[in-house]
């Protein structure tokens, strides 16, 4: 039954690559524009729509995305973006429970979900400056010590 | 004379406000159950507060995010003279598990005056109950 | 690539309404009409904090991300990095790593029936509650040196073991807190008042519940079977005998009674393994301090919900990305949704109903925006208040 089911993953997308992992995981690999059509099919051949998380990478020479759909078995798409200007489309308008994840990766990575129906700050504070991805590898917030320690010298 | 009635008010029934500056919770639900009927710190005339206008003890848990600072801050102004704030847990008293995180100012004493500091990670109730009874009785003892 | 450094503004003084509003409601009268909330104020930076730490204390750290799930933030960590590494636990670990599962999935349950009739103003069955949760806390506390934050995983294992004498004394205290939730299940389907406030409020529909991706006891309540336990079962909950308890009534009833009927579960899990404990090591005697690259996704059925955790190694003692997605993130907006409809004096209870942090609804604010009053900012003190006066007037509902 197990490869039954990893085989029919492979033939849903054959365009990518599909790893399987321990407990039965199934990676998916896709580019931004495979993703609405990827998430079609695993609704469509598969029943799944329960989106668990989505995970923001900063990968220093690129970025990725991993959606982590829940059901019979878990089935993770990565989505690779471009390091100068990561976008993927917006699942929100289909699956109402990514919005919280497309957002917080929006506010502490800097990937944009296009098309997203209301991207207001929520991982960050309000004031909180635009620009200022914490998680990105290459950003460093000074500890409030060493800021003051900054601003007195 | 009057220095000495406050002082007995204060000392018999301590009225405290409770505020979580960026907590896990450990902190805060050790103090509400050194509340309740276990271990009770009702029996000291421990009363817990909803505004800082009535209160004379801010009990307060976390690191303190940047956030919270402000909060903190004006929660400590609104309080009326005398008070006394106790910095319960390893986070409140310097940061705990949060030191070297970019977003937490590592412990209360960052913005306000502390009068106690009650280490653990969480608090035991006891450890609580430990900490209000030797600020209760220093509070004596300076009025005497 | 050079490193760039940001300043952040932190002012003294802030005026109150600029704070960020947690909740955020459109009334017309008592009625809600529109919801939305915001969590920006609780960023404390522990995703990044992870990264500058090993694996141990990148551990120790998940450990405080939430004081009432502590073991499920470092049973999903180390989940994940003990499949990259390919580690296998020996069993007697397993069952030891499960016995705390399910103490702390009873402690949480006991802690939120006690939270949750506090917000209704029924303080007595509060601290009856609370009082029985010490049970769990004393038998947390003898088998692992702490009440909270126990400390119990290491990366191929557990740290510490039971002896026989405590394992019989555990199944003692059970019988105890068997009868008590006896008592409680009978409470939350039975005492007038206690209904009252809770049937037929806060109704989320399972369609929705479906689509908004809930998770735990939150969405059970709305008939969704989802229990990670079942679903995807780890450690060895397959080879357990327990219920996925599901409630058809989609309401904070249902929430109560999936609660109950799950912590009668939980108790049941506990005796089969303190019954079927096999022999053997507690953890595995040697294992590298530096982890080979790879990633790999945990998933957990903490109390509140499915705790996901997403680990990324780069073959060093740190881990390259850690990210911890907690149930509640996952019910937030669901929840959110489920008061519309509701009455103000609802708020609370109905928010409430999805176990939250039960801090975090301490310190926020909470908006009321009514079209011919004007916006009022409250707290959450102060709305709880309101709405047992509220329905002690309007009701006749006072404990």
């Amino acid at each position: 039954m197990t490869d039954d089911y990893e085989s029919r993953v492979r033939e849903a997308f054959p365009d990518s690559t599909v790893t399987a992992g321990a407990k039965g995981r199934l990676w998916v690999t896709l580019t931004p524009e495979q993703l609405i059509p990827a998430v079609g099919t695993l609704w469509e051949r598969f029943s799944l729509r329960q989106l668990a998380v989505i995970v923001g990478e900063d990968l220093r020479d690129a970025f990725q995305a991993n959606y982590v759909f829940t059901g019979e078995r878990v089935i993770i798409l990565q989505v690779r973006l471009d390091h100068d200007k990561p976008e993927v489309p917006s699942l929100a308008g289909r699956i109402p429970g990514a919005a919280v994840y497309e957002r917080e990766m929006k506010d502490l990575l800097g990937i944009v979900p296009v098309g997203h129906p209301d991207l207001r700050r929520q991982a960050v504070p309000e004031d909180w400056p635009e620009g200022v991805y914490p998680l990105r590898k290459d950003v460093q917030i000074p500890r409030p010590e060493e800021e003051a320690a900054q601003e007195g010298a | 004379m009057l220095e000495k009635l406050k002082t007995w008010a204060r000392v018999k029934s301590p009225w405290i406000l409770h505020f979580n500056s960026g907590a896990c919770n450990g902190c805060d639900i050790e103090t509400l159950a050194s509340l309740m009927p276990h271990y009770d710190l009702e029996r000291f005339g421990v009363l817990l507060k909803a505004t800082p206008r009535h209160a004379d003890v801010l009990v307060c848990t976390g690191p303190v995010t940047r956030q919270t600072a402000r909060r903190l801050k004006r929660i400590y102004d609104q309080m009326p003279e005398p008070k006394f704030v106790v910095a319960v847990g390893a986070c409140a008293c310097s940061g705990g598990a949060f030191r070297g995180c970019y977003n937490v100012l590592e412990g209360i004493d960052k913005v306000v005056p502390v009068s106690a500091y009650i280490p653990g990670c969480p608090v035991r109730p006891e450890a609580i109950i430990d900490g209000v009874a030797k600020l209760l009785g220093s509070l004596q003892t300076k009025s005497a | 690539m050079e490193e760039s450094v940001f300043r952040l503004p932190v002012g003294p003084q802030h005026p109150f309404l600029k704070e960020p509003a947690k909740f955020d409601f459109d009334i017309q009268g008592e009625e809600i009409v529109g919801a939305r909330m915001n969590f920006g104020y609780n960023h404390r930076g522990i995703e990044k904090g992870c990264e500058a730490r090993n694996y141990y204390q990148a551990m120790y750290l998940l450990e405080r991300v939430c004081g009432i799930c502590s073991h499920s933030h470092t049973t999903a960590f180390v989940q994940a990095v003990e499949e990259i590494m390919k580690l296998e636990v020996p069993k007697r670990g397993l069952y030891l790593r499960m016995v705390d599962c399910e103490l702390e999935r009873l402690h949480s349950h006991l802690l939120w029936l006690g939270v949750a009739a506090h917000e209704v103003g029924f303080d007595s069955l509060f601290m009856l509650v609370w009082r029985d949760r010490e049970l769990v806390m004393d038998i947390l506390e003898k088998i692992s040196g702490n009440r909270v934050n126990y400390a119990i995983n290491t990366i191929g294992g557990v740290r510490r073991d039971i002896t026989d004498a405590q394992r019989k004394e555990i199944l003692g205290i059970l019988k105890t807190l068997r009868q008590r939730l006896d008592y409680y299940a009978k409470i939350g389907t039975n005492e007038p008042s206690f209904v009252a406030r809770i049937q037929g409020v806060g109704t989320l529909s399972a369609e929705r519940a479906a689509e908004m991706c809930a998770v735990g006891p939150f969405a059970r309540a709305s008939n969704v079977a989802t229990d990670v336990r079942k679903n995807d079962p780890y450690a060895c909950y397959a080879e357990m005998d327990f219920k996925l308890v599901t409630s058809d009534l989609c309401d904070i009833m249902g929430r109560v009674i999936v609660r109950v009927y799950e912590m009668i579960e939980s108790c049941n899990i506990i005796e089969q393994l303190l019954d079927t404990m096999p022999e053997g090591e507690i953890a595995l005697a040697k294992v590298s301090r530096r982890v080979p690259e790879g990633a790999a996704l945990s998933r957990y059925e903490a109390p509140r919900g499915e705790d996901v955790h997403f680990v990324r190694s780069n073959g060093t003692d740190k881990p390259e990305r850690v990210r911890v997605r907690a149930p509640t993130l996952a019910n937030l907006e669901a929840a959110t949704e489920s008061v519309i409809g509701a009455y103000v004096a609802d708020i609370p209870i109905a928010i409430a109903s999805i176990d939250p942090c039960f801090s975090c609804t301490d310190r926020m604010a909470i908006v009321l925006r009514d079209r011919k009053k004007g916006v009022q900012v409250t707290t959450w003190e102060d709305l709880r208040r309101r709405g047992i006066e509220w329905y002690g007037k309007n009701k006749g509902i006072r404990f």
